[in-house]
């Protein structure tokens, strides 16, 4: 109890509360800004937060991460329009009731979902994650490369597109990773005689390519405006107190985002659509969602923003993001010396206890935003394409620049600008490669202590029983989970979703 | 020509070369990255052949993926004339050119294009605030001008 005690007192120090504050203002901007989503927000301010205390810097990425997902709700409330896939599944009871003109109330709801479903995956995340770290000590460097494979195998066949397109984009991820200076040798690798490629492909020019420049090549090409503003009337705070009338709804979809945040790489955006199936499911009144029930927007929102600690589970005790938002955590805690893995607890014990204070402070945060600024944030996503669109692209490249003061770093991020934005045309998701480039080094290292330890024999991959279930869990992952996708209950989920929305 | 089969070509080719390139290293670093490369290859044809497969078998029915290509041409060349603008006078150039040059591309004019050129010093001057001052990044490092 003594570290909780300390961990909050760090937390109320200045610059760790003005993080807070700035990074959730900074998160819900980011939320209401359509197709921005937190993986790429993050990026966009991982520069910005180089040269902070790294307690301070976590602090602000995780409550920007945080308060996205609650923004994005707002826009898809508002403006009939998903801030972030994660809240697809809010928009389809969520923007009736604005047209009914109860907008103020689906608000409120929304914004008690990220408060209790948040806090109560909060205190999932806090117990869950020592004990999973516990666990993991008996993982050796086998397991550890297989569970790294897993997760991306997983992040291939959950993505939209075929499965081939998402692995090839993976192996993409994987084999940049080997770009620099070999771990184990020293060898200088595919560097063909250009020096600032001696440490690698930079994950942060790369990821901020891939999602910001990327953006806002399409943003630009569309030349749509974001979004329109519509009315938003009032009950707010009526709409926070009706939250509380379906206690059943609240913690079955808490317990469902927080299973679905656990098991890597499965995702916020699943977790809104299973938990809306279940509520849709369980109701006694099915036929009342998709025209603007309540229950339709408590039941997403809540699972995400409980999901979203889940998340934080495996990225921080394994070392395994759960999410491309997770994904893009784990760079920034490796940029800042902290590598996660069981034994995270004990080496940087006070950062990551901190964190968690202030991930509950940032609940108080979401509720005071929720229910005063609402209104004001939302008429960001009317900003005209001429300013967001060079706005977006500055931000992107400052960013890289900032990391080295070197234009090659720019130029570097344009590249991956240009490759996100053709993957998006033709198919090939950028996420699995934005996994394969942060987790490659893991995966590679841990190939070779493995192969050490076994003195070059490859069946210490298949030795022990958590290195033989994992195998079996990548097969399943590959082939069992396409041949079924048509059998998969988010299948069935997604087809009565699209029944109500057509005979609604 | 169809962006797809196009892309999955640079790709096989990158990585044919990459694979061509770690054959010189030594076994330990060597052997990884030539695993991968060799699963991305297998797939990379797999998916190449029953692409070439569905289009022989569905003609009439294929899709390509194109480009518009006016559009994207423009915005491209505007982003990377501006950057390259950048090495010239540094990047602060860089960031006033983007606001120039998409308010231009926009169509925009008189009123519009002053507006859009107020706003956009207004941030230029905002993000060497937090970047130059605050930051002390360089913003004004280039070729031509060093401060």
């Amino acid at each position: 109890m003594e570290i909780y005690w300390i961990a909050m007192v760090y937390c109320l120090q200045w610059q760790n509360l003005l993080a807070l504050v700035t990074g959730g203002i900074y998160g819900v901007i980011v939320g209401i800004l359509p197709g921005i989503g937190p993986a790429v927000g993050m990026a966009l301010a991982l520069p910005l937060t180089l040269k902070w205390h790294p307690a301070a810097a976590l602090i602000f990425l995780c409550t920007s991460y945080k308060l996205s997902t609650y923004g994005g709700s707002i826009t898809s409330i508002v403006l009939n329009t998903p801030g972030d896939s994660s809240n697809a599944a809010t928009v389809i009871d969520g923007f009736p009731m604005c047209r009914k003109g109860e907008g103020g109330i689906a608000l409120g709801a929304s914004c008690a979902s990220a408060v209790v479903g948040g806090l109560l995956g909060t205190l999932g995340l806090i117990f869950f994650s020592p004990a999973l770290a516990r666990f993991a000590l008996r993982f050796g460097p086998a397991e550890y490369c297989l569970i790294g494979v897993f997760a991306l195998t997983l992040v291939s066949v959950a993505i939209r597109g075929s499965v081939v397109r998402g692995l090839i984009s993976a192996g993409l991820g994987l084999i940049l990773a080997t770009f620099g200076y070999d771990a184990v040798v020293g060898t200088l690798r595919f560097t063909f005689g250009m020096d600032f490629l001696g440490d690698g492909v930079p994950v942060i020019q790369a990821m901020v390519g891939l999602f910001g420049v990327a953006q806002a090549l399409e943003l630009a090409e569309s030349n749509e405006p974001l979004s329109r503003v519509g009315s938003l009337m009032g009950g707010v705070w009526e709409g926070f107190k009706k939250y509380f009338h379906y206690p059943y709804n609240i913690l079955r979809s808490t317990f469902i985002g927080l299973f679905v945040g656990v098991v890597p790489a499965v995702g916020q955006t699943i977790s809104g659509f299973l938990s809306y199936m279940e509520a849709v499911r369980e109701s006694k009144h099915p036929e009342t969602f998709g025209k603007g029930e309540i229950e339709g927007v408590i039941a997403p929102e809540t699972a995400n923003n409980a999901c979203m600690p889940g998340d934080l589970v495996c990225t921080i005790s394994l070392g395994i993001p759960g999410s491309v938002g997770a994904a893009v955590f784990l760079g920034s805690m490796v940029i800042f010396g902290i590598t996660p893995g069981p034994l995270v607890f004990k080496e940087h014990g006070d950062i990551i206890y901190t964190l968690f204070m202030s991930l509950l402070f940032a609940h108080g945060l979401i509720f005071i935003i929720g229910l005063t600024s609402f209104r004001y944030f939302a008429r960001i996503a009317t900003i005209p394409n001429v300013i967001i669109v060079p706005t977006i692209l500055t931000i992107s490249l400052i960013g890289s620049y900032a990391t080295r003061n070197m234009m090659i770093d720019v130029i570097i991020s344009l590249v991956f600008g240009f490759l996100g934005y053709f993957m998006n045309k033709i198919n090939f998701s950028p996420i699995p490669l934005i996994f394969g480039l942060v987790i490659g080094d893991m995966i590679e290292k841990n190939f070779h202590r493995a192969l050490l330890l076994s003195e070059g024999a490859y069946r210490i991959f298949i030795e022990s029983w958590e290195a033989k279930l994992l195998l079996v869990l990548i097969f399943l992952s590959l082939f069992w989970l396409p041949l079924h996708r048509r059998f998969w209950p988010i299948g069935t989920a997604v087809k009565k979703i699209l029944h109500l929305i057509n005979h609604g | 020509m169809n962006l797809d089969f196009f892309f999955q070509g640079v790709l096989i080719f990158f990585i044919v070369f990459l694979l061509w390139e770690s054959r010189n290293y030594p076994f330990e670093s060597g052997i990884y990255p030539q695993m991968v490369g060799v699963i991305i290859l297998t797939l990379l044809l797999y998916l190449w052949g029953s692409n070439l497969r569905k289009k022989r078998e569905h003609k009439r029915e294929s899709r390509e993926i194109r480009l518009r290509g006016d559009g994207f041409l423009k915005i491209s060349l505007v982003t990377v004339i501006a950057t390259l603008l950048g090495f010239l006078g540094g990047f602060l150039l860089s960031v006033l050119c983007y606001y120039v040059g998409y308010a231009l591309l926009q169509g925009q004019r008189r009123s519009g294009l002053r507006h859009t050129l107020g706003v956009g010093v207004a941030l230029t001057a905002f993000f060497y605030i937090l970047f130059g001052w605050f930051m002390n990044v360089p913003m004004f490092q280039g070729w031509l001008v060093h401060f």
